[in-house]
């Protein structure tokens, strides 16, 4: 493949690849609160609030497209401050739930607040001025923060509270704050991830922020596994990208995502990530060996 | 018309009751939340439609039939995702995720083999008498939603409380590891618990499709978001409490459309949903107890 047929065929991609990075930022967002313990389900509400946002302040006064989208984070952050108070109080599926709900929420807003969303018929004309690599500097930074905060005491207190909060408080780690501050980082990714999604799609409707495309969402998370950052983008990656290489299944794609996420959560846990790792770190353990015998 | 409003209401809540009383089943022993429940009901009202119309059998042999499709397809999804899931010793969130997974490839499924079409029952398949009393309208559909709900709650107090099996599942619910050191078959009881938590998400379903006379895939879908909200609103694992939510979500819907804002029906069930996990997220019933993590 040479460099012409190389760009010809990301363009033809374009819109393709661009939508995987975005639902590889969105399913960092969901690494955040999973990575915590915290089964938090409102990112799909949130990404609609910095979608909504950013849309509506480019459209309207005519912003541009880096105001509009941090505007949206920072509503999404007000927000998600009076949200964590009563959510994280609550426990498992209640969690789940009510995060659910708040989503639900959201969507039944979006869906009808017709003066300031336009309703059902969409939000159009939004700028298309997100490019791919903006979408690939914005994944690989997140990426970098993702990976210090795993290798800080944040990621060490997130993942003892995810073992077992009890021990966690036991050890002294203050369970409140570190839960507080995994499901700010990932209201604020959701927000980003929204924003940036309104300013590639053109359009803003509100079908695209419910129950479904959480689910998908959570697919692409936990098929990677959350053991690292890499393994929500690898899923997020995969998975929306799957009906160009399944091109004779594409019919089928959800009884096989749905398949393989039932698979994935009973014989591996942590996501498709962990056998990919353990390979390469065998494969570097055996390299060292051979060296070190040399 | 508040009378006839209120009727209405109270059958809307009665198909939310029936639909999560099988969620309720399987969370209250196995703490685990299906999901997949909202594909049985679409799968089970398929199996009456297509044998009402491909077999021209009798309603209430297909409503049967129906029922036992939903209590077949729910328990050999426990058998194939849920017992590996307990054996491994799963939390709450991969079962809830096992199950989003299950309901994902169970959707497929049903729309493959209904290639997406919206169906209706056969014209006549059931009487279309309506009694008036006064301002009231009662038509024969609300009547048998009305009644099936009062047999499957009575019929669920009996299980739950007068039969061995139900005793097992409410031991289970208390504490699996104490259920089986007294020697109650758990593999079983869950099974059991699968079969009929499916069986009544089958019932709900070929109601709710005679009653809108409209039989989807994705039919189950808005329930699954519903019946959450009325197992938590009733609280956990409290038959009488997801009734009454029931009720509450089903007259809020109702009423919301009377008094104009019915556009935002659904913002008024999830508010008052999130009230009710913020003040009380034991529920109205639920005992006053540590929520389980």
């Amino acid at each position: 493949m040479n460099w012409e047929e190389i760009s010809y065929w990301l363009i033809i991609y374009n819109h393709a690849i661009v939508t995987a990075l975005i639902n590889s930022v969105t399913a960092l967002s969901i690494y955040f609160s999973l990575r915590a313990g915290i089964f938090n389900l409102s990112a799909i509400g949130f990404m609609a609030i910095g979608a909504y946002t950013a849309g509506i302040l480019s459209t309207r006064l005519g912003l541009p497209a880096p105001v509009g989208i941090t505007a949206g984070i920072m509503l999404a952050l007000l927000l998600g401050a009076i949200l964590v108070y009563p959510v994280l109080k609550l426990r498992g599926h209640y969690l789940a739930i009510a995060t659910l709900s708040f989503a639900a929420i959201v969507q039944a807003m979006a869906m009808n607040l017709d003066g300031l969303t336009n309703g059902p018929s969409g939000l159009l004309g939004v700028p298309a001025v997100v490019r791919a690599w903006h979408v690939v500097v914005v994944l690989a930074v997140l990426l970098y923060i993702a990976w210090t905060l795993q290798k800080s005491r944040t990621g060490r207190a997130w993942d003892a509270i995810r073992t077992d909060v009890s021990a966690a408080r036991a050890m002294g780690i203050d369970v409140e704050i570190y839960r507080l501050k995994a499901f700010l980082i990932s209201t604020a990714v959701a927000a980003l991830a929204g924003g940036l999604w309104a300013h590639v799609n053109r359009v803003i409707v509100p079908f695209e922020f419910g129950f479904v495309q959480l689910t998908m969402a959570l697919v692409n998370t936990l098929l990677g596994g959350i053991s690292t950052p890499l393994g929500p983008v690898l899923g997020a990656l995969v998975v929306t990208t799957m009906p160009d290489w399944l091109a004779g299944f594409a019919e089928y794609r959800e009884m096989i995502i749905g398949a393989l996420l039932v698979a994935v959560v009973v014989y591996l846990p942590n996501g498709l990530i962990d056998p990919l790792l353990g390979f390469a770190r065998r494969f570097g353990r055996k390299r060292a060996v051979k060296e070190a015998s040399r | 018309m508040l009378l006839q409003q209120l009727l209405n209401g109270i059958v809307a809540g009665s198909v939310y009751a029936l639909f999560a009383l099988g969620f309720n089943m399987v969370l209250g022993a196995l703490n685990i939340l299906n999901v997949a429940q909202g594909a049985i009901f679409a799968m089970s009202a398929f199996v009456a439609f297509y044998a009402m119309k491909l077999y021209a059998v009798p309603f209430v042999l297909a409503l049967l039939l129906a029922v036992i499709a939903g209590g077949l397809i729910n328990m050999i999804l426990e058998m194939i995702v849920f017992r590996p899931l307990r054996a491994r010793g799963g939390s709450p969130m991969s079962t809830l995720v096992a199950s989003i997974g299950a309901s994902m490839a169970l959707l497929s499924v049903t729309q493959k083999l209904s290639g997406s079409q919206i169906e209706r029952f056969p014209f006549n398949s059931l009487p279309d008498t309506q009694w008036i009393a006064g301002d009231v309208r009662v038509t024969f559909i609300q009547l048998l939603v009305l009644v099936t709900t009062a047999c499957v709650l009575i019929g669920s107090y009996i299980l739950l409380n007068r039969t061995k099996l139900g005793k097992a599942i409410r031991t289970m619910a208390f504490n699996e590891r104490i259920a089986r050191m007294l020697g109650i078959p758990t593999a079983g009881v869950a099974r059991w618990t699968f079969f009929i938590s499916g069986a009544l998400g089958g019932l709900a379903g070929v109601l709710l499709g005679v009653m809108f006379n409209s039989v989807h895939f994705l039919m189950g879908e808005a329930y699954v978001l519903k019946g959450f909200a009325a197992i938590v609103i009733g609280g956990f694992g409290s038959v009488a409490g997801v009734v009454v939510a029931s009720m509450l979500i089903g007259l809020s819907e109702v009423f919301s459309i009377m008094i104009g804002i019915g556009a935002f029906k659904d913002v008024v069930i999830f508010g008052i949903l999130f009230c009710f996990l913020i003040l009380r997220p034991n529920g109205m019933f639920g005992r006053d107890e540590e929520p389980r993590p």
